[in-house]
């Protein structure tokens, strides 16, 4: 039973999908192109600025994205300027911001914290601070509604914890986007027609025996093999062996 | 370099183009005219319930879908019902008439062929017990205890079950059989069951006070039977071999320890008579759990924990209380701060009972202030004061002034707390001779005065003033003095230490003369630091008020004609101020400063010993009270603040202005200002019968005779007014009750409301009383037990 | 007796994966304790303790991954210890249906993260039962009758 969440409403008023991921490199921050390259999985170069129609794939959706580069001077500057009445319609179509930088002082702290109580009314895009600094163990994991994200650090760690790259990917991932641009990976069903005999689904009363109901499930399968042919009986068979997998 | 301006363009482009395209619609909106539609295919109703759902996680509105989940769950299809139910028990509450619509579904699927089928209408109906449901299913729920051998339903046909004697307790006759009856059922008894059967006890004894037949004790009695059985339970989870299914880090399914262990407990305490016969073997019994298990592992402590509980709940022996609070003791000994947590929370409360046992442990303790979570520090700091008496407050001072010194800003809870109690403690003369309690006071007032209240700080000065010789007096000064004038460099203290800064402002004015000379304070150096002090803080009105004091009085005090001069000066340099009392303050004292040294002298002079109020203590709350929660200091007077203060002045003025001494105690303390009224007064040689943090409660049987027993109730309250209390009773089985009227539903702090009983009838005196009242906005209800040593 | 008011699942992003209401709340009342607790749980650094108190009551959380499970529990009768383990349970039994759960299967599987949780817990936030193979058996069962039904209703 998989769900789609297409239903999830933006209350925006602005008429574009939020669909804009919005990636700013401090200029002093060397591994541009390998960072983007470890989040994307493909060739992006910095330099490209924009980057369109880009898919962002998971193993229940996926969606497309333009991505925007931009390298920045001095944080505080920069957030001041993307609060700035002028870029209404930009803030109104972002779906996440990740500040990329080596080193963030503390007036950098203080400028995302002033960007997120701007942005924050919606809670409808994702930011993520990402910085190439170990990690200390007394530090807050939130500035403002920024993640502290250390690029350095493994994808995962022992806890099956995402960490560094591996939780930016995460964010990503679990991103509430717009219903409009997501599309869902089907839910295989079983819709097809087929010679299946009737299996009793009722519990005997004492115990149930899975083997016996998978027994009958492949026995069906079998049947149905032999007496249909092309795509959709294929189709049924990988049902049948899902179903199996996942009562194991 | 700021691509920002090419993204907006880029933005604002695509926007010109979207804004051509329809508006897009609310989906929620859209799944709503699609409900209505009937003509809708369940498979797509079903689609849009689980939108629905996500819908409902994410927080939106979704009554509308309520009707629909009864659509669901009234459909054949296995699908659709699983997912009716899971939306019934999410969507739908106990309140809603739409449950109605639900009997009949509820009632066909309770006896549905398919078990999973029951197995959700079970579910849901212990979701969903309205007194309604509760009545018309219990019959199929008993069925199925009764007759199903399996365990999936009845497990979860007894937690239903347990749910449905909440709801209606007359329902608890239909079902107390069977709590022996599964039980006997060997095979039957997975965990889960087991579980279901715990539960069902639970209930039972819980429901028993609205339960109306006499036969409870009959219930109660085959309750007790099934004792040995949990015990043996208990005694096989914990047997060398167990079963590897249930086994969580080492322990044997702590979830089912737990619910034994507090079912034990509940029997012994509704039944304390007919259960005496197990009390040695549930000693034996809770010795033995309390040691075994992993000793670092969570799910072991969780057990380790219930069992020290179960000990002072039911108040079992000595040796047994000393062996649970040695286990809270290793608790707080490991690294796990969810341990600490739970062990500093009970041993606090278990202090009471048996302070010496938790006192050992003070090591522990303290190191708990170390910890990196401020709320185990404050439990810490907490417990510490709990324990701290006449043998181990040198010891724990230290510890606590260790803490202060490392404290950051992010303890300033804690610093608080720690503040506002040990300046109780230090004022005490029986933590130490004096020499050693002023010292540490004004340690701690050095380390942490910013973190002192006024009257804190207040009270420093009035342990300073009242210091016993004049040697004392001296030395405290002038260390005070020195640290202050002469070495800020090294010095301890912060630029935002007002506290600090008052007292020595205050030293300076007071006993300038007891130092002049020493250490090399000149009159030239302390005027100028004083005119310095003046400067700096300028914007701390009442540091300045102190400073013209100060100012004043040090006039008096030394014989440099330029320095008074200066001291004039600084007095007159605050007759413009801002702020109206410095201003009113300033010509007063540029009048009195102009008077001839004698009379300023007489006026001027140190003040006299004396004491600040203190609420006496109702004898009855001294045993119960945690030793430095109280006494609660009065509302304090300002006498020392100053004796020009166009505050509201204090009733009695000591010293200088002819003010009488206030009368003192045996204590050194001043007597209750608090006189309390007649009818305030608990009644004469009643017992405390129960205590909690807002009230008290004094019973008294006034008569009883020929089956006939009058019974007063006092009901005190402590800080707080109390209102809308309401007072309910219950007696035992052979006697009949009448309550006369409350003497007021409204109680104010420390007053009384009177409740009389009449019981009639035969057997123990015992009573029942239930509490419901509203104390600083918040609706309070208590139960407590009580029963008198009479009879009738 | 084991009394959970209610089990919610958090993101670290401040986002609600799950919410399970026990005890009857208001819906006010409900929409201002998911924003307090998601508030509270979210600022709370990882060394300090998995208790607090908040209002008449007590919370217990873990973070697992990227999610944090919030349990509100009775303040007195309630072990805060065994509410750490019955969430662990929880976790432990949706990483073997799931095999490795994430907070993606969560969002996309919620309705299964529901039924796990409605095995475990039942009525006004008991334990139902203790076995995680008792409740992975019911669940995996449960799916597969599901699917047969359908199958049996498209050859009806």
């Amino acid at each position: 039973m998989q769900v789609n969440p297409e239903v999830v409403t933006t209350g925006s008023n602005s008429a574009l999908p939020r669909n804009k991921l919005l990636i700013a490199f401090s200029a002093d921050f060397s591994r541009k192109d390998e960072l983007l390259a470890k989040v994307f999985g493909q060739e992006i170069s910095h330099s490209s600025r924009i980057v369109r129609k880009y898919c962002w794939r998971t193993k229940y959706y996926s969606v497309q994205l333009d991505i925007y580069i931009d390298e920045l001077e001095n944080l505080s500057n920069w957030c001041d300027e993307l609060m700035s009445p002028e870029f209404q319609d930009l803030r109104d179509v972002l779906a996440g911001i990740i500040v990329v930088g080596s080193k963030f002082d503390p007036d950098s702290h203080r400028a995302l914290h002033q960007l997120s109580k701007c942005l924050d009314e919606s809670m409808e895009y994702f930011g993520i601070l990402l910085t190439s600094e170990a990690r200390r163990s007394d530090e807050d994991e939130m500035v403002g509604s920024f993640e502290l994200i250390h690029c350095d650090e493994n994808e995962s760690n022992e806890y099956n914890e995402s960490l560094g790259i591996g939780r930016v990917k995460e964010v990503i991932d679990t991103h509430n986007w717009d219903a409009d641009i997501m599309q869902m990976k089907q839910a295989k069903q079983a819709k097809q027609a087929s010679a299946v005999e009737e299996i009793d689904c009722k519990l005997p009363s004492q115990g149930f025996s899975l083997e016996e109901l998978m027994h009958k499930l492949e026995e069906a399968r079998t049947n149905y093999q032999q007496m249909s042919s092309g795509p959709e009986a294929s189709q049924f068979a990988e049902d049948i062996s899902e179903q199996l997998s996942r009562c194991i | 370099m700021g691509s920002l301006k090419t993204f907006i363009k880029e933005v604002r482009s695509a926007k010109t183009l979207a804004e051509e395209k329809s508006i897009i619609t609310k989906e929620s909106a859209k799944i709503r005219t699609k409900l209505k539609d009937d003509h809708l295919s369940l498979e797509k109703r079903r689609k849009n319930i689980q939108k629905l759902l996500y819908l409902y996680i994410l927080g939106e509105k979704t009554h509308f879908a309520q009707v629909e989940c009864i659509n669901l769950i009234s459909s054949d299809d296995f699908q659709n019902k699983r997912l009716g139910y899971l939306a019934a028990v999410l969507l739908l509450d106990e309140q809603q008439e739409i449950l109605t619509l639900l009997t009949n579904l509820l009632n066909n699927d309770l006896n549905h062929p398919n078990s999973y089928i029951v197995s959700m209408a079970l579910s849901a109906l212990g979701s969903l017990t309205s007194p309604e449901l509760a009545r018309d299913l219990y019959p199929d729920v008993e069925q199925i205890i009764n007759r199903s051998t399996e365990p999936l339903l009845v497990k979860k046909a007894l937690q239903c079950a347990a749910r449905l004697v909440t709801r209606d307790a007359a329902l608890l006759e239909i079902f107390y059989p069977y709590c022996k009856k599964v039980l006997d059922n060997h095979r039957l008894c997975t965990h889960g069951v087991l579980l279901g059967v715990l539960k069902l006890c639970q209930s039972i004894i819980e429901a028993r006070n609205l339960y109306e037949f006499d036969n409870y004790l009959e219930i109660l009695a085959s309750l007790i039977d099934s004792m040995p059985e949990f015990f043996s339970l208990l005694q096989n989870l914990n047997s060398a071999v167990f079963n590897q299914e249930f086994d969580v880090n080492g322990t044997s399914d702590p979830f089912l320890q737990v619910e034994l262990l507090r079912t034990l407990r509940m029997l012994f305490a509704c039944a304390p008579e007919k259960t005496m016969q197990y009390v040695d073997k549930f000693g034996d019994l809770l010795t033995q759990l309390a040691s075994i298990g992993d000793g670092s592992k969570n799910s072991a402590h969780a057990v380790a924990y219930e069992c020290v509980r179960t000990i002072f709940e039911l108040q079992l022996d000595q040796s047994l209380r000393v062996l649970g609070v040695n286990i809270l003791g290793n608790f707080l000994s490991g690294k796990d701060s969810n341990t600490k947590y739970v062990a500093l929370n009970t041993l606090s409360r278990v202090v009471p009972q048996e302070p010496r046992a938790v006192k050992k442990h003070r090591k522990f303790i303290t190191k708990c202030l170390l910890d990196t979570d401020a709320s185990i520090k404050v439990r810490s700091v907490e417990l510490i004061f709990a324990i701290l008496d006449e043998t181990n407050v040198q010891e724990l001072t230290n510890e606590l002034i260790s803490f202060l010194e490392i404290s950051t800003e992010d303890d300033k809870d804690v610093v608080n707390y720690v503040v506002e109690h040990i300046m109780v403690v230090l004022e005490s003369e029986r933590y130490g001779e004096e020499r050693w309690r002023l010292d540490m006071a004004i340690k701690v007032l050095e380390l942490v005065g910013e973190y002192a209240s006024y009257e804190k700080v207040n009270e420093v000065m009035i342990m300073i003033n009242n210091a016993r010789s004049i040697e004392l007096k001296a030395s405290l000064v002038l260390k005070i003095l020195s640290t202050t004038i002469d070495a800020p460099a090294d010095s301890k203290v912060s630029v935002e230490n007002s506290g600090w800064k008052l007292v020595a402002i205050w030293c300076l004015g007071e006993y300038a003369d007891l130092i002049l000379g020493s250490s090399g304070l000149t009159e030239v150096k302390l005027t100028a630091w004083l005119a310095n002090m003046n400067r700096m803080c300028y914007d701390e009105p009442r540091v300045t008020s102190f400073i013209l004091s100060a100012a004043l009085k040090l006039s008096c005090k030394i014989q440099s004609k330029s320095q008074i001069e200066d001291l004039r000066l600084l007095i007159a340099g605050h007759s413009k101020d801002t702020n109206l009392l410095l201003q009113t303050k300033s010509t007063q004292y540029g009048i009195l400063f102009n008077q001839p040294t004698k009379s300023k002298k007489a006026i001027l002079d140190a003040m006299p010993f004396f004491a600040k109020n203190v609420v006496e203590e109702t004898a009855s709350s001294a045993e119960t009270r945690q030793p430095v929660k109280s006494p609660q200091a009065a509302k304090e007077t300002n006498l020392l603040l100053d004796l020009f203060d166009t505050d509201p002045v204090p009733a009695a003025i000591p010293g200088g202005l002819g003010g009488q001494k206030p009368p003192l105690n045996s204590n050194g303390q001043k007597a209750a200002p608090h006189v309390p009224t007649d009818h305030e007064h608990v009644l004469q040689a009643a017992d405390k019968i129960y205590d909690c943090n807002n009230l008290s409660v004094y019973g008294k049987v006034v008569f009883c005779a020929h089956q006939k027993a009058v019974i007063e109730l006092n009901i005190q309250s402590k800080q707080k007014k109390i209102i809308n209390l309401h007072t309910m009773a219950a007696v035992a089985k052979l006697q009949q009750l009448s309550m006369g009227t409350l003497s007021s539903g409204v109680i104010d702090p420390s007053g009384i409301a009177k409740q009389q009983l009449e019981l009639t009838g035969s057997g123990k005196l015992k009573l029942r009383v239930k509490l419901s009242y509203t104390v600083d906005g918040a609706e309070v209800s208590e139960q407590f037990d009580h029963r008198f040593a009479e009879s009738l | 007796m084991t009394d959970i008011k209610y089990m919610i699942l958090i993101s670290r992003q401040g986002k609600v994966r799950l919410v399970r209401w026990y005890h009857t709340f208001t819906a006010k009342e409900e929409s201002k304790m998911l924003k307090e607790l998601a508030a509270i749980v979210l600022s709370r650094k990882a060394r300090m303790c998995n208790i607090l108190e908040y209002h008449d009551h007590k919370v217990v959380y873990k973070r697992y991954a990227s999610l944090y499970f919030v349990c509100g529990i009775n303040a007195d009768s309630d072990n805060e210890l065994l509410t750490l383990e019955i969430i662990h349970r929880f976790v432990e039994i949706m990483d073997t249906y799931f095999n490795n759960v994430c907070e993606l299967d969560i969002i996309f599987n919620f309705a299964k993260a529901y039924d796990i949780l409605n095995e475990m817990l039942m009525c006004d936030g008991s334990l139902v039962e203790t076995s995680k193979q008792e409740i992975i058996k019911h669940i995996t069962h449960m799916d597969a009758v599901e699917t047969n039904d359908n199958l049996n209703r498209v050859f009806a």
